[in-house]
């Protein structure tokens, strides 16, 4: 997390909640200006909290992102908007610009950019940024779902809080030429035998294999030939830390070092 | 002048006078000896009694004589001092001759002959050379008519020009007649003499056609053999001889081209355009455009000196009332006017005419004046009856703007203007205009015109093209009135809806950066047609109020949320949902101010408290998750479900717990947090839950939807099957149920006692139930679709 502080803490430990799920274990909260090295369990996830004294534009701090943090090796960063600033978002982008200097040829981590402008987001085009976030569209949505329907609003705070988890399966061997409909009546449950839905298609794949250009209720009569994996909804704790090796037909994917390219938050 | 010469001037003056007053009188008492029926011409004159008129008629046993005969009849059944002698002429011609030359006193005549003599007698004393013939109807002269002024009685019956042809010949033309035999009249007929008019305004003389000269019943022979093309007939509308002969199949009515009737009129006003309705024959189906020319009885003022004195006239028009009345068997009904029956009437009235038809439209005006008035005060009397009885309100309470943006006032409007112009222009020119013939063709002409379509073309008359300009210009202000007053009632309607105070969304405490909030609402979905009240602090930057301004269904209020009172005009017991935001006021605060407002200040709750002492009662909508608001009609006061958009340590310090049997705390930071780190090991989640949570056009959302009866009992995969194999807009994904308790209701207040409602809501809901779940009494289905509607849709369908 760069440009971390103590006032995102709240995110530290949800972060942890849902990393230890998926065996990650460390976050490395990066400050502006300076402080010592510091580490803590949170979760059973090992928080390293350190200081990077130089401004997000200067030539030093991509290598401080290679020398410090490893940046290169990240699973994911998460860039937030630096405190005290008046153009927060412009601090980012020269953030996301170094990331993108530091990690060179390679494909580097998945990024993540919260901003205070939701009309900053195209200035991340091209800067490897796979998911721009917007808080107040979260809240915004979380709102009008609970102002039509109590119900879908638990489901969604359900699915951020990880009671429910979409996944991307492949499409079985026998159902390749079947419809979506097939795959959702025979795709009952999975390797552990609890019920499971499957929701949507994605209709191609990212250089590193993620699933994109994903569609949710994509009708009855889609043909799976045109899809390269199906979307399903599963409940309770996450299957692949029950059984990573299993899934109905195939485990589910979980690469996540693709950049499906500018993604609005919620 | 001497003395002498003064004398005898004046006893020549006085001789003259005496000459002048008496001779016209002893003429009229004693029967000339010129006025003897052509039929008899070796008769001897038969001295007539004193007061007896001599009645010029017709050929014997023609229409004509038959009508002299009654009129006698009549004469003698009232009891008249005067007494007629019909006698036998050779028709309009001759009578018109009769009455020039003081054979008789007064005749019967077409007018169109009558009209041709005035103008012909107006002409004065031209007398023709030797082998010159005359150019007017029945090539009278003005020579014979000198010092003959015609004066009019009465206009007793019409005649219509038939065009019979055989069939299945239809005339455009009569042109291409060629030299085919037809007939066109008896010879010194008024017949003849219109039909010569007629073939006159189609371009042809007599003798360009091959007119037969027989008579009216061998043509009728000739017809019904097949041996004529064409007949031209001006008789009654109803002919018993024309109707066996169209109902034999032999001929048919042809109507008189418009072009002919139009010259006709234009040439010769004193016919006027009428139609030969459907049914008036055998075999007619349609109406027939034709023109029409009236009998008159005329008599003269020869030399200065009526023929008839006031008192006979006066009595003849009572002899002519009296066969009105009482109609004779096989006779054409009579109709006695003084005016409208020709488009032009040249020859003036009787001086006893006059007087009687001056009486008849004072008699007439009176009647309805005393008419109007019974109307007036029986509405009077009606009025007070019903302002007494309480039916009627104060018109007073009117007002003229109420009136304004009633469309039904320009409306009605329109309706007169276009009834008031149709009879008006149809009683200036139905007489001379083929285009307005019926009070129908008026009618759909002046729609025309009322709708903004004027055609100067279509009437004659200035005034008409006046009443038709007025039309034209009064129908366009009426119907941008009538289009401007229902404008104004749907936007008022619209307004209205968004407006309106109940099932609506109010957001206390809105602040800037939550300008997506009112997008989100306001993006297609189940909350587009949701009022939206929104309260904001004075410091919220103009610029922001100027964007909410332009939100559709958007309320602005600027109050303080803190203070109960200032939330009352919210309405909030009616409310779907409130939404409380972080913002200059607290939100703790806020939902005190909330809970005040419906409990204490809120009227209803005011009312329910005096009646039953009862708790705190729940809003509708926590019970159901469904679309908040739709059940919100209890007759208790409610707390409406409210959203705190709370922090972190809101939550966790339990500062909302007081309020969780209606309030709903949403962790937005917390939330936004779990979002990043789910995005952070799974980088398509952003892309999905966007997915999931928009309301766009081309996506699908979640819905809870209640499941019928007919569900009850079957199981999660069989609902599955039946979802997930329909097609709908797009189609079904079921996730999951909504778990019911007894019946519609989600839960129970006794239920969440030791709970909160969103903990039973967490608790009922069951995404991926076991496939063996059997649904039950108030379950609902969660699932994806297009539209919840659509939803619905598929639900019924699959019963």
């Amino acid at each position: 997390m760069l440009h971390w502080s103590p006032a995102s803490a709240g995110l530290v430990d949800e972060l942890a909640r849902t990393i230890a799920s998926v065996g990650v274990n460390r976050i490395t909260c990066v400050r502006d200006g300076t402080a010592p090295l510091a580490v803590r369990q949170v979760q059973g996830v090992e928080v390293r909290t350190l200081a990077i004294d130089v401004k997000p534009g200067s030539d030093a701090y991509p290598i401080r992102l290679i020398d410090d943090v490893d940046i290169v090796a990240a699973r994911s960063v998460i860039v937030l908007p630096r405190a005290g600033m008046d153009e927060p978002d412009s601090a980012s982008r020269l953030t996301c610009a170094a990331i993108r200097r530091a990690c060179g040829d390679a494909l580097g981590p998945n990024v993540l950019v919260e901003i205070e402008d939701p009309e900053a987001a195209f200035e991340f085009v091209g800067l490897g940024v796979a998911n721009v976030f917007y808080p107040g569209h979260l809240r915004a949505a979380l709102l009008g779902q609970a102002c039509v329907d109590l119900g879908v609003f638990q489901f969604i705070v359900g699915l951020l809080r990880g009671r429910h988890h979409v996944q991307s399966i492949a499409v079985p061997e026998r159902l390749r030429d079947g419809t979506f409909a097939d795959a959702a009546l025979s795709l009952e449950c999975d390797s552990a035998g609890r019920p499971m839905t499957v929701i949507g298609v994605a209709k191609g794949r990212s250089e590193g294999g993620q699933p994109i250009n994903v569609v949710v209720n994509p009708g009855p009569r889609t043909r799976l030939s045109e899809c390269v994996c199906l979307m399903v909804l599963v409940t309770g704790e996450d299957p692949l830390e029950q059984a990573p090796e299993q899934a109905p037909e195939q485990a589910p994917e979980r690469s996540n070092s693709e950049r499906p390219g500018i993604q609005v938050g919620a | 002048m001497t003395r002498p010469a003064k004398l005898a001037a004046g006893l020549f003056a006085l001789f003259a006078l005496w000459i002048t007053c008496w001779l016209p009188v002893a003429r009229a008492q004693e029967p000339a000896p010129e006025a003897q029926p052509d039929a008899q011409p070796d008769a001897k004159p038969t001295p007539l009694p004193a007061g007896t008129i001599r009645f010029g008629a017709g050929s014997k046993g023609g229409g004509f004589s038959q009508t002299g005969d009654a009129l006698a009849n009549a004469l003698e059944q009232i009891n008249a001092g005067t007494r007629i002698h019909v006698e036998n002429t050779g028709g309009s011609c001759d009578n018109v001759r009769k009455l020039a030359r003081g054979e008789v006193d007064a005749a019967l005549v077409q007018y169109d002959v009558a009209a041709e003599a005035f103008a012909a007698s107006a002409v004065g004393d031209h007398a023709l050379e030797d082998g010159a013939q005359s150019g007017w109807m029945c090539e009278l002269s003005s020579a014979e008519l000198a010092g003959v002024e015609l004066q009019l009685v009465a206009a007793i019956d019409d005649s219509a020009v038939h065009v019979i042809v055989r069939r299945p010949v239809r005339l455009d033309d009569f042109s291409s007649v060629g030299d085919r035999p037809i007939f066109v009249g008896q010879l010194g007929s008024g017949s003849m003499e219109t039909s010569k008019v007629i073939l006159g305004a189609a371009g042809l003389t007599l003798d360009d056609v091959n007119s037969l000269p027989i008579k009216n019943k061998a043509a009728m022979t000739a017809m019904q053999n097949g041996e004529l093309l064409m007949m031209l007939r001006t008789t009654e509308i109803g002919d018993d001889a024309i109707s066996g002969l169209l109902a034999s199949g032999m001929a048919g009515l042809n109507a008189l081209p418009d072009s002919v009737i139009e010259r006709l009129i234009d040439g010769f006003p004193y016919y006027r355009i009428c139609q030969i309705d459907a049914h008036s024959y055998p075999g007619l189906e349609f109406g027939v455009p034709s023109v029409c020319v009236s009998t008159v009885v005329l008599t003269a003022r020869r030399a200065g000196v009526d023929a008839l004195s006031d008192e006979q006239v006066g009595e003849l028009i009572d002899g002519l009332r009296w066969i009105e009345h009482n109609p004779v068997e096989g006779q054409p009904p009579v109709s006695v006017r003084w005016r409208d029956f020709a488009e032009r009437e040249p020859i003036p009235l009787h001086p006893g005419a006059g007087l009687t038809e001056r009486r008849d439209f004072a008699i007439y005006w009176a009647k309805v004046i005393a008419a109007l008035a019974l109307v007036g005060g029986a509405l009077v009397l009606l009025r007070r009856f019903l302002r007494r009885k309480g039916l009627l309100g104060n018109p007073l309470s009117g007002n003229l703007e109420g009136q304004l943006s009633n469309p039904i006032v320009p409306f009605a409007g329109f309706l007169l203007i276009v009834v008031a112009a149709t009879v008006v222009v149809w009683n200036l020119e139905h007489d001379s205009n083929a285009r307005v013939r019926t009070l129908n063709d008026s009618f759909w002409e002046m729609n025309m015109f009322a709708t903004g379509n004027f055609d100067s073309e279509s009437l004659k008359t200035s005034t008409a093209r006046v009443i038709g300009a007025a039309a034209t210009i009064a129908g366009l202000g009426l119907l941008a009135w009538f289009t401007a007053a229902l404008t104004s009632i749907l936007s008022r309607d619209q307004m209205r809806l968004f407006r309106r105070m109940r099932n609506h969304i109010v957001i206390l405490n809105f602040r800037e950066e939550m300008l997506q909030l009112v997008r989100v609402l306001r993006s297609p979905g189940p909350l587009r047609q949701r009022s939206i009240h929104v309260v904001v602090s004075d410091t919220l930057p103009p610029r922001v109020r100027a964007q909410l301004t332009k939100v559709r269904g958007l309320t602005i209020y600027q109050q303080n949320p803190e203070v109960p009172e200032d939330l009352v005009d919210l309405r909030l017991p009616r409310a779907a949902r409130v939404i409380v935001l972080q913002g200059g006021y607290h939100p703790l605060r806020i939902a005190r101010a909330v809970h005040h407002a419906c409990v204490r200040l809120d009227p209803a709750a005011r009312i329910e408290a005096t009646k039953q002492q009862h708790g705190l009662g729940m809003s509708p909508s926590v019970h159901s998750p469904a679309l908040a608001g739709d059940d919100a009609r209890g007759a208790r006061a409610t707390v409406p479900v409210t959203l705190v958009e709370a922090t972190d340590g809101d939550v966790a310090d339990g500062l909302f717990d007081p309020f969780s049997r209606w309030l709903v705390p949403v962790p937005a930071r917390q939330l936004a947090d779990a979002w990043l780190a789910n995005a952070c090991v799974d980088p398509s989640f952003g892309e999905l839950f966007n997915d999931i949570v928009s309301f766009r056009d081309d996506n699908s959302e979640l819905y809870t939807v209640e499941l019928s009866e007919s569900f009850h009992g079957k199981t999660w995969r069989e609902l599955r099957k039946l979802l997930f194999t329909a097609q709908a807009r797009a189609g079904i994904v079921p996730i999951g149920l909504y778990r019911g308790h007894q019946g519609r209701l989600a839960y129970d207040a006794s239920d969440v006692a030791d709970s909160s409602p969103q903990a039973a809501i967490a608790r009922r809901l069951r995404v991926n139930p076991p496939l063996e779940t059997v649904l039950g009494e108030g379950d609902r289905v969660l699932a994806f679709a297009e539209d919840e509607a659509d939803l619905r849709k598929v639900l019924k369908s699959r019963r």
